[in-house]
């Protein structure tokens, strides 16, 4: 691919591809790039700053404040403080679950002899094609049912398995070839020490997979967590509290101020962010092991 | 999938070993997903008042739903989107992801980062960036506009219904495209350098290599983006829901799962709402079948 798009003839053809190439980058970069540099000047400027006409897109160094971050962690609104919290305990155990409940029973359907095998296959199937939207009115009766409602067990357990993670570790777990399995029984290992010390290992990037999506599932919850705790809740996340509160200012209720919106979207992002930086490999090979080599 | 004869060391009999492995995932299936399965399906055909009191009413959840005029409204919106998503949004990421392989590996890195960060924002957070975005007067699209073309400054973009989608696909273009990009790219690195040479070589030009190299190897990648997107666009709702504050004037951006949420938890009606989700999950099965169906067709 490499050679066929870079053009390779000489001249003024080449200049005008070249220039054309640089173009459509520079243009990629701007539109991607700015909204992440606004949501980043919003958060440190006062909302006289905001409303100031003709826009400096540069504020001066005198109009930056770091009120508004103050604000998010202060204000019984917001309560940035546990609700911060809350969004990295919910993303952390749906991570070690997933991963946990994943790989055991993708182990258990990939080198255990199980008579069950055929029922469970069509189950995952049907599991993986309903949507959770389909579902959702009667998984809130459910659990509101087992008086799971606005609990972390009823926000964390329906979260806590896919079909799509069991699959794929399956998947993967087939290939490991069975002569490792086999010489570590010789060897006196049990199937637990198995999983951890070789099925997991051998499949890293199928585990990086199911850990990276329902990382990334837990952080950005929205829906189920509205659906499933109480407005107010003491179970709170992030991307419900911001929405509850822009919803709020919209009918009218509290006049809202934008620099907190995008404080409060610019603390959500940042430990992503680093987190990303630190693993970039691990959750690109996440994201796309599963599709590519799948 | 060989099984395996011998049991791990101890040799104590073991038949129940695999369902321990098991036992999480079908235990949390069971509750969370088999019963509110079967529940759901019962659930479809009743009318409910309150959580304890529900009706048998036949196909009349069914009937309501196809016969209003706001479903017709979501189902048409959901599929503009879903149409947009993969007919702009698609080609535009794999655009991005040939340019950015023909590129030097720090450019592709930086680019990688750069549209992969709109993932980590969340999608309610993206709806808020892009309200506050696309503010009359105040908003950075607009300022942009004023400044470049010398008009737009005063533009309605979320409260005009003409205007709403073409904001909602822009806000979609910015959240996707990088993640979409992400799948080409790794895709594209398992394009055999060899291939592309020797056509190269043979005479075959930028477009041709493209279409009879390029493609046919990305091409189980490709598919597997398309399904996924188009499952995605029909389940869109919280990007909608944040970046107009609810459904956006005369629905112009309500979502089939919009729709659900309201007749289910606005309204109230739960029997209606699973009818809702069981319509959904319909369209949804029914398009991706077909998309596999042809993509299938096509490799004959």
């Amino acid at each position: 691919m490499t050679r066929a798009l870079r053009p390779t003839r000489r001249g003024p053809r080449r200049i005008l591809a070249r220039s054309l190439y640089a173009l459509a980058l520079a243009g990629g970069a701007v539109f991607f790039g700015f909204p992440l540099l606004w949501m980043a000047r919003g958060s440190i400027i006062s909302q006289a700053q905001w409303m100031k006409q003709p826009m400096e897109w540069i504020p001066p160094a005198g109009e930056i404040t770091f009120r508004a971050f103050g604000q998010l962690f202060q204000s019984p609104q917001f309560r940035m403080g546990q609700v911060l919290l809350n969004t990295a305990l919910l993303a952390a155990f749906t991570t070690i679950f997933n991963v946990l409940f994943n790989c055991m029973a993708g182990f258990a359907l990939a080198k255990m002899k199980l008579p069950g095998k055929r029922v469970i296959l069509p189950v995952l199937l049907v599991t993986m094609m309903v949507p959770f939207e389909g579902m959702m009115v009667s998984l809130y009766l459910t659990v509101t049912r087992l008086g799971l409602a606005d609990t972390l067990p009823g926000l964390l357990l329906p979260m806590s398995t896919s079909a799509f993670g069991v699959l794929l570790m399956w998947k993967f777990f087939c290939r490991v070839p069975d002569e490792l399995v086999e010489a570590a029984v010789v060897d006196g290992a049990g199937w637990v020490s198995i999983l951890f010390r070789i099925m997991i290992p051998t499949a890293a990037p199928a585990v990086a997979t199911v850990a990276v999506l329902s990382f990334l599932g837990g952080w950005e919850a929205f829906l189920w967590p509205m659906l499933i705790t109480d407005p107010a809740s003491q179970f709170d996340v992030l991307q419900k509290v911001i929405a509850g509160a822009t919803i709020a200012s919209m009918s009218g209720g509290t006049e809202m101020e934008w620099t907190y919106l995008m404080a409060a979207a610019l603390v959500s992002t940042v430990p992503v962010l680093l987190l990303f930086l630190l693993g970039q490999r691990f959750f690109i090979t996440g994201l796309t092991s599963g599709a590519v080599k799948g | 999938m060989n099984d395996l004869r011998k049991r791990p060391a101890g040799g104590r009999s073991a038949r129940w070993t695999p369902w321990v492995f098991l036992a999480p995932y079908l235990a949390l299936t069971a509750v969370f997903f088999v019963y509110p399965f079967i529940n759901a399906v019962l659930l479809a055909f009743q009318q409910t008042n309150g959580p304890r009191s529900h009706v048998w009413v036949g196909l009349d959840n069914f009937r309501f739903v196809l016969s209003d005029p706001d479903f017709y409204t979501a189902l048409w919106n959901t599929t503009v989107y879903a149409l947009v998503s993969v007919f702009v949004q698609l080609p535009l990421a794999l655009g991005l992801a040939l340019m950015l392989n023909a590129g030097r590996s720090r450019l592709k890195g930086f680019f990688r980062l750069l549209l992969f960060s709109p993932n980590l924002v969340g999608q309610i957070f993206v709806g808020v960036i892009f309200s506050v975005i696309f503010m009359p007067r105040y908003g950075m699209f607009n300022q942009f506009l004023q400044a470049l073309i010398g008009w737009g400054l005063e533009e309605r973009w979320l409260s005009n219904p003409s205007l709403v989608m073409p904001a909602l696909i822009v806000t979609s273009l910015w959240l996707y495209v990088g993640f979409n990009m992400i799948y080409f790219l790794a895709a594209l690195q398992n394009v055999e350098k060899d291939l592309v040479e020797a056509a190269t070589v043979d005479g075959a030009g930028p477009w041709r290599v493209f279409w009879h190299v390029t493609l046919p190897s990305i091409k189980p990648v490709a598919v597997f983006v398309v399904v996924m997107s188009t499952i995605g666009s029909y389940q869109l709702f919280e990007l909608p829901y944040a970046l107009l504050k609810g459904f956006g004037p005369k629905n112009s951006g309500l979502t089939i799962v919009g729709y659900l949420y309201n007749t289910a938890f606005a309204a109230g009606d739960l029997g209606t709402g699973s009818a809702v989700g069981w319509i959904l999950a319909l369209i949804i099965a029914v398009i991706s079948l077909a998309q596999l169906r042809i993509s299938h067709a096509a490799r004959e």
